[in-house]
């Protein structure tokens, strides 16, 4: 194989990309050339080099990461290699021009970025069909799918006992999760609005855990002030945790549930199958086919409806245990095995 | 709602939805109330309620010029420091730009009212035109 460098602009620990990217490198092994980088967190510094000191030969593989607008796509355009393009999605900047239009105008930027790239990428990689057909709407011809890589080890260690101890103690109903990023197109008020009603009409003790870094701070602050005028109780907005810390979440949980408007994958819906939590979810983005079976899809949004369902599910044992077998069955579709096969099939025709 | 091989659970969680209103434990119309009262708490341009002009002008109409600045601030002491200054600037950004954002929000106000009347207009004027097709 020849040599593979990726184009990572923001590298740093605990972030979905650079998993993506290190779990890539373990595949490419001696072919793995390195991270070129904008900006690295200084732990992971060593082995990468920055993109105006790379030094690239024709025939290496350079696969970019595309997520946000960085002078990489502008350097990756003018370089003499085989280009690749692994696509993360671009949140449409619709759904984030209120809450900050800084961000509305970088996002709409990485896509301009990525749209010149569409003529000369060998190759554009998305993780799921439903982002492939993004990749084809802007232009890329040769377009191809790779699931990212839930790796079971990551979240199997001991869960932070501190965390455990505390949720365990307040646990008084059902304890619903929700895992992502704190961002407009995630619809976290609607599912507020769910909890609402579920812990009205449904559950006087349900909590609502919402774990996750806030997107920006405009949003986060709407969701604190809504949660507020609403005078709901219950609603805690865990920020970004460790993996101890977000295992726990996962142990504790009776149901992750989902209002989230566009998806490109849904990682943490599958760490949470992988825990046999019941999964439930608008359909919506590639989540239909990331969950396909293993949880509860509705396509409606009808909050009493939502909030039914989930008592519907929590309160049938025998359901509950499908939901968590099949759960798990499909979390372990997306392992080490299976990606590694993928990424040795669609690398291989490159090298 | 759909899902095939959970159709019974999401049939009879549409059930419990209906008997739950139905027994006054929803009242009717919290899903729109609710819908409100985000709109009430979200930035102007937060997703219109509904589709068409009239919502955009709705979204349009919530959005208010405000002079203070945000005081959210980072983790750790960089991030306190950078709260603790934004705090104290935030009377002194009030006052200095207060008259500027009242200017700027009676004309908002007056263009949004304007572009109200245009939409209802333009929507009697095509209710007019259809119903002289359907007379034809």
């Amino acid at each position: 194989m020849s040599r593979v460098f990726q184009l990572v602009p923001f590298l740093e620990r605990g972030d979905a990309i650079g998993g993506h990217a290190r779990n890539l490198a373990g595949v490419f092994g001696p072919s793995h050339g390195g991270f070129v980088v904008q900006r690295a967190a200084p732990e992971l510094a060593a082995g990468t080099v920055r993109y105006e000191d790379a030094v690239v030969a024709p025939t290496d593989v350079l696969v970019y990461h595309a997520a946000h607008a960085s002078p990489l796509g502008t350097w990756v355009a003018g370089v003499d290699a085989v280009k690749v393009v692994d696509y993360h999605g671009i949140t449409p900047p619709e759904f984030v021009r209120a809450y900050d239009p800084g961000l509305a105008v970088a996002l709409a930027r990485a896509r301009s970025e990525l749209e010149a790239l569409a003529g000369q990428a060998d190759l554009a990689i998305a993780h799921s069909v439903y982002m492939e057909r993004e990749l084809q709407e802007m232009g890329f011809v040769t377009t191809a799918t790779l699931p990212l890589l839930v790796d079971p080890a990551r979240l199997s260690g001991p869960a932070d006992e501190s965390v455990m101890a505390r949720l365990r103690a307040g646990k008084r109903g059902h304890d619903l999760l929700f895992v992502s990023r704190l961002a407009p197109n995630k619809r976290i008020e609607d599912l507020v609005k769910v909890f609402a009603i579920y812990r009205r009409a449904w559950c006087r003790e349900a909590r609502l855990f919402v774990v996750g870094r806030p997107d920006t701070g405009a949003y986060a602050e709407t969701l604190r002030r809504f949660v507020e005028r609403l005078g709901v109780e219950e609603v805690h907005f865990a920020g970004r945790v460790g993996d101890a810390e977000l295992s726990a979440y996962y142990r504790c949980a009776d149901a992750f549930v989902s209002m989230s408007e566009h998806e490109g994958f849904g990682l943490p819906w599958i760490e949470a199958m992988s825990f046999g939590v019941p999964v439930l979810a608008y359909a919506a983005g590639a989540l239909p086919e990331t969950i396909g079976d293993a949880g509860i899809l509705f396509s409606d949004i009808c909050y009493e409806e939502v909030a039914a369902l989930i008592d519907a599910v929590l309160g049938d044992e025998a359901l509950r245990a499908r939901l968590a077998a099949a759960g798990r069955l499909r979390a372990a579709a997306f392992g080490p095995l299976a990606f590694e096969a993928r990424v040795r099939e669609l690398f291989g025709s490159l090298a | 709602m759909s899902g095939d091989p959970y159709q019974d659970v999401v049939e009879r969680a549409r059930a419990a939805a209906a008997a739950k209103r139905l027994a006054g434990e929803i009242p009717d119309g919290t899903g729109v109330a609710l819908d409100r009262l985000f709109l009430e708490v979200a930035p102007g341009g937060a997703r219109p309620e509904g589709d068409g002009l009239a919502a955009v002008v709705d979204m349009l109409g919530r959005y208010r010029f405000d002079p203070s600045i945000s005081v959210a601030s980072g983790p750790g002491l960089r991030g306190r420091l950078a709260g603790l200054v934004k705090r104290g600037l935030r009377p002194v950004t009030v006052w200095t730009l207060r008259h500027l954002t009242d200017q700027l929000n009676a004309y908002h106000l007056a263009e949004t009212e304007l572009l109200r009347e245009i939409v209802q207009d333009a929507a009697h004027d095509a209710g007019g035109a259809n119903e002289a097709k359907s007379e034809d």
